[in-house]
């Protein structure tokens, strides 16, 4: 009967629950005071296992040493080994050298680093105040007040999804409310006279915190190809979400992952059906190379029926290695997204169609300076933050 | 698209009334000939989408443009049992302004415009835009457009018959696959082995003629048809591309587990036994080329000097370029033949996957092929030439238009089952015991694995 009894708590998991109340109590101060903080939020609880070695963790909360520092710094371990700064004023430079450092960290680690938006958050209190306080919720274990129940802080998923599971996913998705898990990224044209100014907003679920919610003991990226399958379901939730009354009612040129037969579902007809005049033609549609290469024939009805509705079309999931077989004019669409990584950046050879890449990952001037002098225009990331007005996208 | 999608009508249901949705049209034809000044017909021939068209989503967008349309010109839409669709309604106005909202490219302001809009949405699946759609100008035309529609009610005679109870619907896909999964991973798996022969067609060599083909190679894989059939779930494996994915690379832990029991054996699956004219080609996903599993197998293709060609999937290239930049190291350094599988010839023209340089590629075969458009036909063949037609296999040549078309773009490589038809033809005629055999039997004698190990 040893496994079920209590387990008392180590010092430092102690400690850490302590800086959730505290971090907690900071956050709500903030809101019912409207004092004004900023905050970085680093989830590394997000990390793969083989990323989140206790080594990892230690450099990673290293890194934040500058930001440590500034005015009222205040550093916050929590129980899932999630990390928040929060400080008074501003202190960009060493904002920068924090963000900087810990992406640095992760650079070599490819696609099994999640992507740095999914992984640190700035946040402004006290309008940010609710993303803080659902990390601390999160970082918290499920029936915390129950020792019996309890779960170790931090354990990553290693089940790899199987098709009961995914049939299972697929039908908890159908019911669930997926808004709260809606992201937005930017995606900023590089300006002639310096600076960034915004041409579309990415909108996309977030896999990760769905996943962590619904199936929390499965590794959903496991299997790759259950992982594709899955967003299909997803694709229908997000165009549900939008198609739903008064969601577009403001909003500006936006873009969306989609799967080719999300396309071409009863779904995407409503949501087109609902997409107010002014967006005709400002939604950028993404399509995965893989998802294009699996059903050709329906990806050109797909392709020609959403150009015949006004949506621009952008290719992802080309590397470096792939660029030569698949040019973006014979494939057919308008923009080919790169992801930015140590091998984009050996490459040095002439961009075709330079002007059409949207350049991701863009999260160090090291990125920028490499789609500089490629001659990109396009770029999504932390270190290509617009400041200038919106523009509307030419269709 | 101003309505609200209904769920989706199969053809042949009855979801328009009792009367069935031809008795239907009947009707509204003889309604629109007590006025038909001003009103047209436009019949969408979905029936003419060969198999495995019309698909869904080709039904799917077809009605939404069609009512759409029909919104906008007073107009009806008729879904037939045959595939065919039917949009009934006003003609556009002379000098009618343009459409309040901008509709890039549907036209739908002119109902007689959806033709070309759909023959454009088609096009790979009908080249020929005459052949997608009809259009009547009733005042003139009434006659011909109630003899279609006369028509189509006697063909639904048959249909008109009370309605049988719906079957029981395909199973799901996730369940057919994980399914098909356990069986293979089960026990007695051999028994869904199979192998086919790629062939060489010689120079001055007519295979119609019996002449003989040369073997380049022989193909080992699970043979998903057997797999399905134990299921009663035939085409069910790979309807959904992500999950056939899945399921190739459940199967190939078995597949090398399967050929290391064989080794040494003299079966067929000694990889090693077979004639050196013909080594053995397996197709593999990109995790178990980097596994030890294959690192042992291509140990052993180097021993025994078999020069074993790895077949890769397109898509399976596509889904992790960097898994495959190293996939292909490892066949290089082992002394394997990388090969490009699953190209479609749509693949071709719209990338150009010769550049991840393959030993050699395998386009497959489509019926479409002889009668594609001339642009389309010259992309092709210049697609064809830039990557060498003697590294190309055209496979699934499964009829003998496809061995002739092949060899009419200068291909002499040839996988599918017009070739074991062939080969199975020469078997029985050089066989003193083939007294009585079918070339069907033979041709499956021919792709048959025994278990290795039987008892």
């Amino acid at each position: 009967m040893s496994n079920l009894a209590p387990r008392a708590l180590s010092e430092e998991a102690q400690e850490q629950r302590a800086d959730a109340e505290r971090l907690r109590t900071l956050a709500r101060g903030c809101v019912t005071a409207g004092i004004a903080r900023r905050a970085l939020l680093l989830r590394l609880s997000r990390l793969p296992e083989e990323l989140k070695r206790p080594h990892h963790l230690r450099l990673a909360r290293s890194a934040l040493d500058p930001l440590t520092f500034a005015d009222r710094a205040r550093l916050f371990r929590l129980p899932n080994e999630d990390v928040a700064v929060v400080w008074r004023g501003e202190a960009a430079e060493a904002l920068r050298t924090s963000l900087d450092a810990v992406l640095h960290l992760f650079a070599d680690a490819g696609e099994r680093a999640p992507e740095p938006a999914a992984l640190l958050f700035t946040l402004g209190l006290p309008e940010d105040a609710g993303t803080l306080l659902q990390a601390i919720e999160e970082s918290l274990p499920i029936g915390d007040d129950d020792a019996n129940k309890a779960t170790p802080a931090g354990a990553a998923p290693t089940e790899p999804l199987d098709p009961p599971a995914l049939a299972a996913l697929e039908g908890a998705l159908a019911q669930a409310d997926v808004a709260r898990f809606m992201r937005r990224r930017q995606i900023a044209e590089r300006l002639p006279e310096g600076g960034f100014r915004l041409l579309w907003e990415k909108r996309a679920l977030s896999v990760a915190e769905i996943a962590a919610t619904l199936t929390p003991d499965r590794a959903i990226r496991a299997d790759p190809w259950l992982f594709r399958r899955l967003t299909r379901t997803l694709d229908r939730r997000m165009l549900a979400l939008l198609a739903a009354p008064q969601e577009l009612r403001d909003a500006g040129p936006f873009g969306l992952n989609l799967n080719v037969a999300s396309i071409l579902s009863p779904e995407f007809l409503r949501f087109d059906a609902a997409l107010p005049t002014a967006l005709r033609g400002q939604v950028v549609i993404d399509l995965l190379l893989a998802d294009v290469m699996a059903d050709p024939a329906a990806f050109v009805f797909a392709r020609d029926f959403a150009r015949g509705r006004g949506y621009l079309l952008l290719l992802r999931g080309v590397t470096s290695d792939l660029l030569d077989a698949f040019p973006l004019r014979r494939i057919g669409l308008d923009l080919l997204q790169l992801r930015f990584s140590p091998e984009l950046a050996r490459v040095d050879a002439t961009l075709p169609d330079a002007d059409h890449i949207v350049l991701s990952r863009a999260d160090t001037g090291t990125a920028l300076a490499w789609g500089r002098a490629h001659g990109i225009m396009l770029y999504q990331g932390l270190a290509a933050v617009p400041t200038g007005p919106r523009a509307a996208l030419a269709a | 698209m101003q309505q609200p999608i209904e769920a989706e009508t199969a053809p042949g249901t009855r979801a328009e009334g009792c009367g069935g949705p031809e008795r239907l049209l009947l009707e509204a034809a003889r309604r629109a000939g007590r006025s038909p000044q001003g009103r047209m017909a436009l019949v969408l021939h979905l029936s003419r989408l060969a198999a495995p068209g019309p698909r869904p989503h080709h039904r799917r967008i077809a009605r939404a443009i069609l009512d759409d349309t029909a919104l906008r010109h007073d107009g009806q839409v008729f879904a037939l049992g045959n595939g065919d669709m039917v949009l009934l309604c006003a003609m556009a106005a002379q000098g009618q302004a343009p459409a309040a909202r901008p509709l890039y490219g549907l036209a739908l302001s002119d109902p007689a415009a959806v033709s070309a809009t759909m023959a454009a949405l088609l096009r790979v699946d009908l080249p020929n835009p005459a052949d997608v759609a009809t259009v009547w100008r009733l005042q003139e035309s009434l006659a011909a457009f109630t003899a279609y529609a006369a028509e189509r009610v006697a063909e639904s005679g048959l249909a008109l018959a009370p309605p049988e109870p719906p079957a029981a619907g395909p199973a799901e896909p996730t369940v057919v696959v994980g399914a098909i999964a356990a069986i293979a991973e089960g026990p007695a798996n051999n028994d869904f082995m199979q192998r086919q022969l790629g062939v060489l067609v010689p120079y001055h060599s007519a295979a119609a003629a019996g002449l003989p083909l040369l073997p380049l190679y022989r193909e080992l894989s699970f043979s998903i048809a057997a797999l399905e059939a134990r299921l009663a779930a035939p085409g069910q494996a790979a309807a959904d591309p992500f999950l056939f994915r899945h399921l190739a690379g459940r199967l190939d832990p078995r597949m090398l587990a399967l050929l290391a029991d064989a080794a040494g054996t003299g079966g067929a699956l000694d990889i090693a036994a077979g004639p050196r004219a013909a080594p053995p080609h397996i197709n593999l996903t990109l995790p178990a080329i980097l596994s030890d599993g294959f690192a042992r197998l291509a140990a052993r293709c180097r021993r025994c000097g078999v020069a074993a060609g790895i077949e890769v999937t397109l898509v399976e290239a596509c889904g992790d370029a960097a898994a495959f930049a190293r996939a292909r190291g490892v066949l290089a350094d082992a002394g394997l033949k990388l090969v490009l599988d699953g190209v479609s010839y749509l693949a071709l023209l719209l990338a150009q996957p010769g550049t991840l340089r393959p030993d050699l590629l395998k386009l497959n075969w489509s019926p479409r092929l002889p009668d594609l458009p001339a642009e389309e036909r010259f992309e092709l063949a210049a697609a064809l030439e830039r990557i060498g037609p003697d590294r190309v296999v055209l496979h699934h040549a499964e009829t003998e238009a496809a061995l002739r078309w092949g060899m009419a773009q200068g291909l002499r490589r040839f996988q599918g089952r017009h070739v074991d038809a062939i080969l199975a033809a020469g078997r029985i005629l050089a066989c003193p015991q083939a007294t009585g055999c079918t070339v069907r039997q033979c041709m499956d004698r021919g792709a048959a694995i025994a278990p290795p190990c039987a008892a």
